[in-house]
């Protein structure tokens, strides 16, 4: 794939224009990207105690699901997201964010330390030493994501 | 199930390494310097069987949605009583009128077990420190599979 970066003083606004031979899944990624960059920048609206506050997409450590509830963890904080975790895996999983179960999508850059444990699981330990789980199901993807060799399970 | 009979060699190594590891342990505890060859390939027909049924109860293929406790009984229960049928049909174990060996060999299983979670705790501590280096490289936009 071809970069090319114009830059022009004259322009009204930043253009992206996209030339492709075939709509590939790489060339939808892009444009996912693209379309949602904004969304993905502004992060997330999130309640507590009754009161609305934004978080930044870097200081979440890790959203969980529970009881059709979506709970975003910071490091000392929880917020009740107002998306679900299928919303929040389509529209970040170009960013650092990885499911890992089916109750729970991970801020990679906010991953402390990795460990393999009994029956193909993945021990998490989170920046703030909050340990996870990384299910049997989602560790191949994650061996992958990090040049790990992943698909075996 | 292609992925079953693909991850049967790694997990038949693994048992095989461990095995001969608690034998030689064994052996060496009961005051004998020398194995006899043919314990090589009888531990291996053991260790093939073991490898199997280790995929079967730890894998995802075959169970998906149960607790480790669940696929520890799954696995312990039926390779103690092959293993121990395998110890007499190569006599490794010959008095089998006397309560005693029962125990030992109930003692020796446990052992083996320690060991084995021992040796498995070494493994991933050691892969541990690879996928947490491959990570920091991630997290400062250095290597990885991102396309």
């Amino acid at each position: 794939m071809l970069l090319k970066l114009i830059e022009n003083r004259d322009a009204e606004d930043t253009k992206i224009t996209i030339e492709y031979r075939k709509k590939e899944e790489q060339v939808n990624k892009i444009i996912h990207f693209i379309e949602h960059l904004s969304e993905i920048e502004s992060g997330f609206t999130a309640k507590s105690e009754g009161n609305l506050f934004h978080i930044n997409s870097n200081e979440i450590l890790y959203i969980e699901s529970v009881e059709r509830k979506t709970f975003g963890y910071t490091a000392d904080h929880v917020y009740e997201l107002d998306c679900k975790l299928y919303e929040i895996e389509e529209k970040y999983r170009l960013l650092d964010y990885m499911r890992i179960s089916k109750s729970c999508i991970v801020n990679l850059k906010r991953i402390y330390s990795l460990k393999p444990d009994f029956g193909g699981k993945i021990l998490v330990t989170m920046d703030n030493n909050e340990k996870l789980y990384i299910s049997r199901q989602y560790a191949p993807a994650l061996k992958e994501k990090l040049g790990l060799g992943g698909r075996r399970s | 199930m292609k992925i079953f009979i693909k991850n049967i060699p790694g997990q038949s190594a693994v048992t095989f390494a461990i095995m001969t590891m608690c034998y030689t342990i064994i052996t060496l505890a009961k005051g004998d310097t020398q194995m006899p060859v043919i314990r090589l390939p009888e531990l291996f027909l053991l260790s093939v069987f073991g490898g199997i049924w280790m995929e079967f109860a730890f894998g995802t293929c075959v169970f998906k949605q149960i607790t480790d406790v669940k696929r520890v009984f799954i696995f312990i229960i039926p390779f103690s009583v092959i293993t121990f049928i395998c110890a007499v049909i190569f006599r490794w174990i010959t008095e089998l009128k006397v309560i005693s060996t029962y125990i030992r060999f109930v003692g020796i299983f446990i052992g083996c077990g320690i060991l084995s979670i021992i040796l498995f705790e070494i493994e991933h501590r050691i892969r541990g420190r690879e996928y947490t280096k491959k990570l920091r490289e991630y997290q400062n936009g250095g290597n990885s599979n991102e396309q």
